[in-house]
């Protein structure tokens, strides 16, 4: 019966081993999320406040791609009131909020840069102010050889 | 000893009464005068100090529009203009005193400059400054200037440090679509096309009124520069004519950052007459 005798050093091995490695995958991807989001938020109009860009992690790991989905909201930028409810009484009137978001959703659109978000990301969205301005999805196709 | 100790001091004491009696009248009559000149001499030196502040805050009050001028400007709150970008800079210069008292209008600034600073940029997903362009007409065209006219005589709008819109005096003018080193290389590339074109020494464009007399149109759907204008040329030929003054007329295509010139664009004409 010694044959079916229980290794307890090699068992308490095993699950030591294993419950470290889980602990680093959730620190690797915690990490990583947060780092990737700080990174473009320092890289993606840093002087634009109240600026949200959020990179959602990739769960399949062989992926190479960081994020599975970038979103990043635009703020108006007439006032820094625009769109705050009650206080949006205190926007400015010299600037003239729906000619400048016809605008800039132009100048989003043609600033953006397909083949660039495709390397970054799997999906990509970008907001100004209440309009998607960019919703592209790039999984199961290669926009490369489009 | 006492006695006489204390018939002394009793003495004295009547003595200082009798000193204090004699000098109390004219040390009054002088305090009185000196008292009275120096609060004259401190109120008059105060006067500047005190009433500076207070007499333009009066003369604003006074003029009856300056409730009006009040309201216009808490309403346009052009402080706010363009706040959600980091760094936006709103200047009011005020008009000065006797243009505020004679001013019977709802402005109240001689001037108000609003900076906008780049708008920075450094993810490859964005090819913000190629369309560089784009962004500053958003800025332009989303300008209220009705409002703005309503609270300030002249107006600046400033992006990355570079008027583009400037309302003074009466006269809007927005930046320039062709900036002064293209137009350099343009006038270089001119010269050249006109000497190989036509065989002519292009030396300038003609003076008149002061400035070159050369129109630059740039069309911004067609990208597509015309040039209308009046050149000198050095006439070399066995004619023997002097230097002319001729009409030209040509037009570039912009291709990225460079121009370059249409074939058969180029005419000229005759001599320009000139009333």
């Amino acid at each position: 019966m010694k044959e079916y005798k229980v290794n307890k050093k090699l068992i308490t091995f095993l699950t030591v081993i294993s419950i470290g490695i889980t602990i680093y995958l959730a620190i690797i991807t915690l990490y990583s999320k947060t780092e990737v989001t700080r990174s473009l938020e320092t890289q993606i109009f840093p002087n634009v406040k109240n600026l949200k860009v959020e990179c959602v992690p990739q769960t399949n790991r062989f992926n190479s791609k960081a994020c599975d989905l970038i979103e990043i909201k635009v703020p108006s930028l007439a006032s820094v009131y625009d769109d705050k409810g009650e206080k949006a009484k205190l926007a400015n009137l010299v600037v003239n909020s729906e000619i400048l978001d016809d605008n800039i959703e132009d100048w989003l659109r043609k600033s953006y840069n397909k083949e660039e978000a495709s390397i970054m990301s799997d999906q990509i969205r970008i907001l100004y102010r209440d309009n998607v301005v960019i919703n592209d999805d790039f999984r199961g196709s290669n926009p490369l050889s489009k | 000893m006492n006695e006489n100790n204390e018939e002394n001091k009793s003495k004295i004491k009547s003595g200082f009464n009798v000193i204090e009696k004699i000098s109390k009248k004219p040390v009054k009559a002088i305090a009185k005068l000196c008292g009275l000149y120096i609060i004259l001499f401190v109120v008059i030196l105060s006067m500047p100090f005190v009433f500076k502040g207070y007499v333009s805050s009066l003369l604003y009050d006074l003029n009856p529009f300056s409730i009006k001028q009040k309201a216009v400007e808490s309403a346009n709150n052009t402080a706010d203009a363009f706040s959600t970008v980091k760094g936006v800079q709103v200047n009011k210069i005020p008009m000065n005193g006797v243009e505020s008292i004679f001013n019977f209008t709802s402005k109240s600034q001689d001037n108000i400059q609003i900076n906008v600073p780049k708008l920075l940029n450094y993810s490859p997903i964005f090819d913000d400054d190629k369309n560089r362009d784009v962004l500053k007409d958003a800025w332009v065209q989303s300008i209220n200037q009705e409002k703005l006219k309503e609270e300030t005589n002249n107006y600046e709008i400033l992006y990355n440090s570079n008027v583009i819109l400037e309302y003074k005096d009466g006269v809007t003018s927005s930046y320039d679509k062709i900036n002064k080193s293209d137009l350099a290389k343009i006038n270089k590339q001119t010269k050249g096309v006109l000497r190989n074109e036509l065989d002519r020494t292009f030396i300038n464009w003609c003076v008149y009124d002061g400035s070159y007399d050369v129109n630059y149109n740039y069309n911004e759907k067609n990208k597509t520069l015309d040039i209308n204008g009046c050149g000198i040329f050095d006439n070399e030929s066995f004619f023997g004519f002097k230097d002319g003054e001729d009409k030209v007329s040509l037009s570039f295509k912009k291709k990225g950052n460079n121009w370059y010139y249409i074939k058969n664009s180029l005419k000229v004409g005759e001599k320009v007459e000139r009333i």
